[in-house]
């Protein structure tokens, strides 16, 4: 079954949405609560959330919350998961640099300075065994993804793009992800479609 | 048919890529013991630039290098993607919380403001990144989206760096030993590597190989421990060799990471087995240059090139005694042999694998 339009969602510190619609607002301020009371809305249980850095939080619960509103089969290899944002892991890098400072560094915080982490999670939870790739941009590089988008579709690399910007820094989020299907691009102007939701 | 060419490599064995090749066919490497952060902690070994030239000002040096190997007249660069690969970048500059110029894509910044008519990118995949930019390059050719791309690759020795492997047991107390009985670890590096690739062959003033392009898996396992059935790399090398149309048995030559650490060998070597490719020539060249980390899959490659053009499979320095859990074809001295296909594969934290195939263009 595929749907006729792709798939999206956004998370931003104020709210979540699913294909343009408010799901739930926050006032609340920390974003590691906010993240924390998504993931029990979405009634999720897996202990390995906790553990995670912001960023792998992020772009983990933007995904569950795509899978929400379509089917992403687990066990795959024909799924790419393709990131891109301006600060990388740079939450992360700033943790280890001040351990570091301190004498202290440690290997569950290390870990999450290469900004690559959050696609191993997704990859774990989902069994995805597919391409990923995680570029990084000051800003949304449209064209360049719109070509990247392309050349999958064209040499056969998947069957759906999970594709868009995932950002966590300085207590900020920001995750915009889209579902794109061969389907999808080969019988409508996805594109265009995409140019709206970004 | 895309190619690849005017590659350089700058690393402490040299500012050329012939000068690296040179170093490695005499067996040489510049690793050294170094002080660690707390001078109570063993000494580091180390393979490090003795200079002080700054990060950006060597990527400038080595695109130098590399654009004498091109027809520059011949280039578009509105055709022309540029592609940056590195994990950490300057990453040192966090010392001082100097945010801005840590940044990765500060470095491509840096790097488009001398060719302001391409586009540009930064890829970071851990220490598969130098592939994935081969791949992207490829790809993005492949599907006539560009003409060519300029891949750079680039990462530092950092502190940063070294306490974070150091936190996870992963450096080793002494030269690293890939694929040996005895290995213990790593040996970080620094270097910095640059190509062309492109569809016009007349771009090249030397003859440049075939990119076959590649594929890159998951894990889908763990996210810093490699998994035990080499379960990505053996589906990121299987599409690999599907999308050059190749066969297992086609490869003369594999062009492995081999970090020198005992679960990554160890993972790599059931790859290959499950691959079929147990009896094909195979070397890790980590102990010349130490692990490049985002820049290493760009230097090995490029290494692989001159492997190819002179049919020489170089030795895998600190290998003595075979101790990886399945058999591989590694070897402690340089063996002549008819290179015509190469597998180059990496793997990296996160769980991610990829792998790219290279011809000899006759």
């Amino acid at each position: 079954m595929t749907n006729a339009t792709p798939t999206y969602c956004h998370i931003t510190n104020q709210h979540y949405t699913v294909n343009g619609k408010i799901v739930e607002n926050t006032t609340a301020v920390d974003a590691q609560e906010w993240l924390k009371t998504i993931y029990t809305n979405l009634s999720l249980d897996y202990p390995k959330f906790y553990k995670m850095d912001g960023l792998s939080k992020t772009g983990f619960i933007a995904v569950e919350l795509l899978k929400t509103a379509i089917n992403l089969p687990s066990d795959s290899d024909d799924i790419a998961v393709v990131f891109v944002n301006k600060y990388a892991s740079l939450e992360a890098d700033l943790a280890h640099q001040e351990l570091i400072e301190k004498g202290t560094p440690s290997p569950a915080i290390f870990v999450y300075t290469l900004p690559n982490i959050v696609l191993g999670e997704i990859a774990i939870r989902n069994k995805w065994y597919g391409e990923q790739q995680f570029f990084i941009k000051n800003e949304w590089p449209e064209e360049l993804m719109h070509k990247y988008i392309l050349t999958i579709f064209e040499l056969n690399k998947a069957s759906q793009i999970i594709i868009g910007s995932v950002e966590y820094f300085d207590t900020r989020m920001d995750a915009k992800l889209v579902v794109i299907t061969k389907e999808h691009y080969r019988n409508s102007d996805v594109l265009n479609e995409i140019k709206t939701i970004f | 048919m895309i190619y690849l060419g005017a590659g350089n490599i700058i690393s402490p064995l040299g500012s050329t890529t012939s000068e690296n090749w040179s170093s490695m066919l005499r067996y040489e490497s510049e690793i050294k013991a170094y002080d660690s952060q707390r001078s109570e902690d063993p000494k580091l070994f180390l393979s490090r630039f003795n200079d002080a030239i700054e990060f950006n000002h060597r990527i400038k040096q080595c695109i130098d290098q590399s654009l004498l190997g091109i027809e520059k007249e011949k280039l578009d660069w509105a055709r022309t993607i540029l592609i940056f690969s590195s994990t950490k970048a300057d990453v040192e500059q966090l010392e001082d919380r100097n945010i801005e110029k840590a940044l990765l894509d500060s470095t491509n910044q840096f790097i488009l403001k001398h060719f302001p008519a391409a586009q540009g990118i930064t890829v970071s995949n851990a220490c598969i990144s130098g592939i994935t930019a081969l791949i992207l390059a490829h790809d993005l050719i492949a599907t006539k989206q560009y003409d060519n791309a300029l891949v750079v690759a680039a990462d530092n020795c950092s502190t940063f760096v070294s306490e974070g492997f150091k936190s996870f047991y992963a450096i080793a107390p002494s030269f690293c030993k890939p694929y040996d009985v005895n290995r213990e670890g790593i040996n970080l590096g620094e270097g910095v590597a640059s190509a062309f690739v492109s569809s016009n062959l007349s771009l090249f003033k030397v003859q440049p190989v075939l990119l076959h392009g590649g594929a890159s898996a998951n894990d889908a396992n763990h996210i810093s421990g490699p998994s035990r059935t080499g379960e990505g790399l053996f589906r990121a090398t299987a599409r690999a060799l599907k999308q050059a149309n190749k066969k297992a048995s086609d490869i003369d030559y594999i062009s492995a990471h081999g970090t020198a650490t005992r679960y990554n060998d160890d993972m790599e070597s059931v790859a290959i087995e499950r691959l079929g490719m147990q009896k094909t020539p195979l070397n890790s060249l980590k102990g010349y240059i130490g692990h490049t980390l985002g820049a290493a899959g760009l230097i090995e490659t490029l290494i692989a090139v001159e492997q190819m053009k002179n049919d020489t499979v170089l030795a895998t320095k600190g290998f003595e005694e075979a101790g990886t859990v399945q058999e591989i074809n590694v070897f402690s001295t340089h063996q002549h042999k008819k290179i015509n296909s190469v597998l180059k594969n990496g793997s990296g934290f996160g769980g991610c694998n990829a792998a790219i195939i290279l011809e000899k263009l006759t």
